[in-house]
């Protein structure tokens, strides 16, 4: 009959492009993760979970961690901070005070290294330092600089990550709070490859043990160690292949904007660093890793700065849907957000050798700025 | 008479297509660079951004003056038919097998969440479906000496 075949022709439509989609998609797919030609070391169990701890709210973010004490900032409540001891048991919650009450802040955030603590807003833009003993923060009045990110290095000095005037790119430099809030600017660290804003992004951390500021760039196999007064130490490369950022940008003449083209080869997504220390969540499988794990874990390439080496890896497994958003080390234990939860895993003392025991100073860098092409 | 309305019912489908079609290729026309970026966003059609978003509008257009055209009718009602489930395959696959969402649709469509679009694009393969049969049972373009009543 008619309609039998027009059931028919339907049918051959509904596979047919169905089938047209899966294949553009499988594709698509398949020319970005094809990239592993490089090879990861999993020896025995680096890191082993030790605790997890349901928030209920998966807008908590690590403010910082320090002498057994992890302390958790709150997007949604931006003077909320919650107090958890390594063992995620003990928990209180503090409110901090301010003393100015109206601000029209956007994206206020709380940086903690005892016996300070700072609120940085990089828009508008705003510092305040307070003591943990009080937990009440002192505006420093006229910051002379937008910043997108800040990390403080010590009690009167925070790293932060700018927009160059003269180059329009992302710069590194510092502001120091003494007297009056300075700025330096440091154009040698950060390298454009692209457009100098989206192909250079990427995680600032400070490491208080080596006094080095460590930026892992999102886009590119490379990281780089900067000394405080923003001279650079080395340039170290991660694992993976992707030397340069695969990063296209457009630009909207109608809206004055520019915006990523594509997707861009996310290679690194987060950073940390501790002790001689840096650990790299990588988006990008290696050779002769299954893929399946990938699908319930995150993998952590741990990187040693002062050698300037790549270690081993370990996983960081997902908890239900989530995987692991940003991560904190604190001596022996690895700090991560999942989701609504907060996790440690415990490092193994023997594969990451004496690091928390011994003092800063003795950690003496052997590399003097080498410099990788 | 019986067959009136169902011609009458017809000429909505085949309204509702043009409309849908048209304004869906002029929207994205008119931001059309926009369009391009946010096609590059998107998961599934990263690496053929470039030709997807000139054909997508195009055909578009095109399907609709199939529509128009009484000999080329049912022809376009099954075009339109194959566009609508490619449109909802790619949101299912969206929605389920990638890891960030972009949107990339013009205009008012860009408001509907991704749920309220699926059920917006099953809306209108159910139409193109109807449209067809309605079509099958009138033959009135395609094999009019074979001209039945349902």
């Amino acid at each position: 009959m008619n309609r039998k075949k027009t059931f028919i022709a339907l049918l051959i439509c509904t596979i047919g492009s169905v089938g047209l989609v899966t294949l553009l998609f499988a594709l698509s797919e398949d020319s970005l993760h094809r990239d592993n030609s490089f090879i990861r070391r999993f020896p025995g169990h680096p890191a082993i979970k030790a605790n997890e701890l349901d928030l209920k709210y998966n807008s908590y973010y690590i403010a910082g961690a320090a002498e057994g004490q992890i302390y958790l900032g709150n997007i949604t409540a931006p003077l909320q901070l919650m107090i958890l001891d390594t063992s995620l048991r003990k928990k209180r919650t503090i409110r901090l005070s301010l003393d100015q009450d109206t601000l029209p802040f956007r994206s206020l955030q709380v940086r903690v290294v005892p016996p300070y603590f700072f609120l940085v807003e990089g828009v508008i833009p705003y510092i305040s330092r307070g003591n943990i003993t009080d937990w009440k923060a002192h505006s420093i009045i006229d910051i002379p600089a937008y910043f997108t990110k800040a990390q403080p290095i010590d009690s009167g000095t925070l790293a932060i990550r700018a927009v160059s005037s003269r180059t329009g790119g992302n710069v590194l430099g510092k502001i120091s709070l003494e007297d009056t809030a300075k700025v330096t600017l440091s154009h040698q660290l950060l390298q454009k490859q692209v457009d100098g804003i989206f192909d250079t992004d990427g995680v600032m951390q400070y490491n208080s043990q080596l006094h080095k500021l460590v930026y892992t760039y999102f886009y590119r196999n490379q990281y780089i160690v900067a000394n405080t007064d923003l001279t650079l130490n080395h340039f170290g490369k991660t694992i993976d292949t992707i030397s340069r950022a695969q990063v296209e940008v457009a630009t909207i003449a109608s809206k004055n904007s520019s915006q990523l083209a594509a997707p861009a080869l996310l290679v690194n997504k987060y950073s940390a660093t501790y002790g001689k220390y840096l650990f790299v969540n990588s988006q990008l499988l290696g050779r002769h890793e299954p893929s399946e794990v990938w699908k319930q874990a995150s993998v952590i390439d741990v990187y040693n700065i002062v050698e300037n080496t790549y270690e081993f890896s370990f996983y960081v497994y997902d908890i239900g849907q989530e995987k692991l958003k940003t991560f904190h080390v604190l001596e022996d234990k690895f700090i991560g957000m999942i989701g609504d939860y907060i996790v440690t895993y415990q490092l193994d003392k023997n594969r990451f050798k004496g690091v928390w025991a011994s003092p800063a100073t003795s950690l003496d860098f052997k590399i003097t700025s080498t410099m990788d092409k | 008479m019986k067959s009136t309305y169902k011609q009458i019912l017809l000429e909505i489908i085949c309204m509702l297509f043009i409309l849908l079609f048209v304004y869906a290729a002029v929207s994205k026309l008119l931001v059309f660079d926009e369009f391009k970026i946010q096609l590059g966003q998107s998961p599934v059609l990263t690496a053929y951004a470039g030709w997807v978003a000139w054909t997508v509008p195009f055909i578009e257009i095109v399907f609709s003056l199939m529509l128009v055209i009484p000999k080329f009718r049912l022809l376009g009602l099954y075009a339109s038919f194959t566009l609508m489930v490619m449109f909802t395959a790619y949101i299912v696959i969206i929605l389920n097998f990638s890891d960030h969402i972009p949107c990339s649709c013009g205009g008012i469509l860009e408001q509907l969440g991704w749920t309220e679009h699926l059920i917006f694009n099953m809306a209108y393969v159910a139409l193109a479906v109807i449209g067809i049969l309605l079509m099958g049972d009138q033959n009135i373009y395609t094999a009019p000496k074979k001209y039945v009543t349902a």
